[in-house]
């Protein structure tokens, strides 16, 4: 393997799930993955190579956020309904937000913690949801629930937060 | 079905609404400005979600298209390599393959072996004893260390390939296309996948495989005879039972045979074949149906002559396509 492939492997495997996680807040997940790894294609050459981590995850960050306002732009354009509210919610969303990266951080810990407060069987299902990334027919299966139980769990869950948040904030 | 709000906007998060339900929640969003803020508190906290990722798999993807946009060079040197590989292999037998496949790493220095077709067929045969007839323009790989020793016997296709899976339920062998996977341990079954086009078919002919969906966690479970049409683009899934299974192979007899096929089927198949793109807006044409068999080795100008003699169409070449009008 080259320095380059090494290189772009390392970087890749610390950070291509954080950066898919944040390309599917605006994006469908086949489409988040798509956009990253064109991100890692775009930068697969010396500029790899020139920055540290800490450097290239900003950059990255920033061209995954924007490539992410291409695409749904050109979805909000097509005719499927569906594809074009997600698409439209989502660039709303993003042009409201001005990247607040440290608001961003301070949430998702506050976030962490509330979600220790909630009931136990509802700490579970939203746990997995949320930080480990199951959808709500598998969380059904896994726990022998019914679907319509884990999404409303996954729903009071939500609300519960934030309640607590806006508590918080206060 | 009715779904209340709260599985509404918990579909949406999970982007599994119909397109009615998508209705249904932009109405309630519309009906009050508070439902919208209240919504759109709910996606704040959503969207720290994290999700889970195999990063390991996102990984190999992501070094084949590395690879594949800087190899292009090679392929010619890789498959003259390879070419001489096949014909060591069926000359000196298996037992000196591992070998032969360390040696030819060592002076090319791939970890995958690839196998590319120009406009003809060729056959590949794996260390297991397993062949595969390849199609005209398709391409095999395969990382021939963890072919040997890993848990599960892996290849890629792209395009179209005829397999004989020599039996084994310990090392399940698994194709990769682009967008689909199949796992078998021993079986007969075709793939067709060129990567421009939307559908990949995969036929059964013999034994059982699984088919599963790169994206999301669908299998389907095939039984022999059976046909799987997956439609990339549209998402869909179609299980046929074609009355013949076997035209699916007739490819490596180097024949192209289609009885009462509509026009527009015919070209479709015949593009992978000549490598080129059809087109044609006479939509009666299109759907009239031909009883036609067309050889391998026939060339595009010789096929275009009795397309056009027996629809009656004219043809002119506008850049790389081929217009029927």
């Amino acid at each position: 393997m080259s320095v380059l492939e090494e290189r772009c492997k390392h970087f890749y495997l610390r950070y291509a799930t954080a950066l898919i996680s944040y390309a599917r807040r605006f994006v469908d997940a086949s489409s988040a993955e798509d956009i990253v790894q064109e991100t890692f294609l775009k930068f697969y050459g010396k500029r790899l190579l020139q920055y540290t981590d800490n450097e290239l995850i900003k950059i990255f960050y920033v061209t995954v956020r924007n490539s992410c306002i291409d695409y749904l732009r050109h979805e909000a354009c097509l005719s499927d309904f569906r594809a074009k509210k997600y698409a439209e919610i989502g660039l709303d969303e993003m042009c409201d937000e001005e990247n607040h990266e440290e608001e961003f951080a301070d949430m998702l810990k506050k976030v962490g913690n509330i979600i220790e407060l909630l009931p136990e069987k509802r700490r579970l299902i939203f746990k997995l949801y949320y930080v480990k990334g199951m959808n709500s027919k598998s969380i059904a299966d896994m726990l022998s629930l019914s679907q319509r139980t884990v999404e409303n769990n996954i729903y009071r869950a939500l609300v519960s937060i934030r309640k607590i948040l806006s508590i918080a904030k206060e | 079905m009715y779904k209340s709000t709260e599985e509404l906007i918990v579909g949406y998060f999970e982007r599994t609404l119909s397109h009615e339900e998508m209705h249904q929640l932009m109405q309630w969003l519309e009906e009050d400005e508070e439902n919208r803020r209240h919504f759109l508190g709910l996606k704040a906290i959503n969207d720290l979600r994290s999700y889970s990722y195999d990063t390991d798999d996102g990984w190999l993807k992501l070094r084949r298209k590395i690879t594949s946009g800087r190899r292009r060079r090679f392929v010619l040197a890789v498959s003259a390599a390879a070419a001489s590989l096949i014909i060591a292999v069926f000359s000196l037998g298996l037992a000196h393959y591992e070998e032969l496949l360390s040696a030819m790493n060592r002076c090319c220095e791939a970890p995958r072996t690839n196998f590319s077709t120009g406009n003809s067929i060729a056959s590949v045969a794996l260390p297991d004893g397993s062949i595969i007839k390849l199609a005209p323009y398709s391409q095999l790989s395969y990382d021939p260390i963890a072919y040997n020793t890993e848990s599960s016997r892996k290849v890629s296709l792209s395009g179209e390939g005829y397999f004989e899976v020599a039996s084994n339920a310990d090392r399940p062998f698994i194709v990769e296309s682009d967008k689909q996977n199949i796992l078998v341990t021993g079986t007969r079954f075709n793939i067709n996948s060129y990567p421009a086009d939307n559908v990949i078919e995969t036929t059964l002919l013999e034994g059982r495989i699984i088919f599963n969906l790169s994206e999301g966690n669908k299998s389907i479970v095939m039984r022999p005879g059976e046909q799987i049409i997956y439609n990339h683009a549209e998402n869909t899934i179609e299980v046929k039972r074609p009355e013949n299974p076997d035209d699916a192979i007739d490819w490596i007899d180097s024949r192209y045979e289609f009885d009462g096929i509509p026009l527009h089927d015919i070209l479709w198949q015949m593009k992978n074949v000549y490598n080129v793109t059809f087109s044609c807006s006479d939509i009666k044409a299109l759907e009239t149906k031909y009883n036609v068999t067309f050889y391998q080795g026939e060339s595009l100008k010789e096929f275009i002559r009795i397309v056009s003699n027996m629809s009656g169409l004219s043809c002119v070449e506008r850049n790389d396509t081929i217009v029927f009008q």
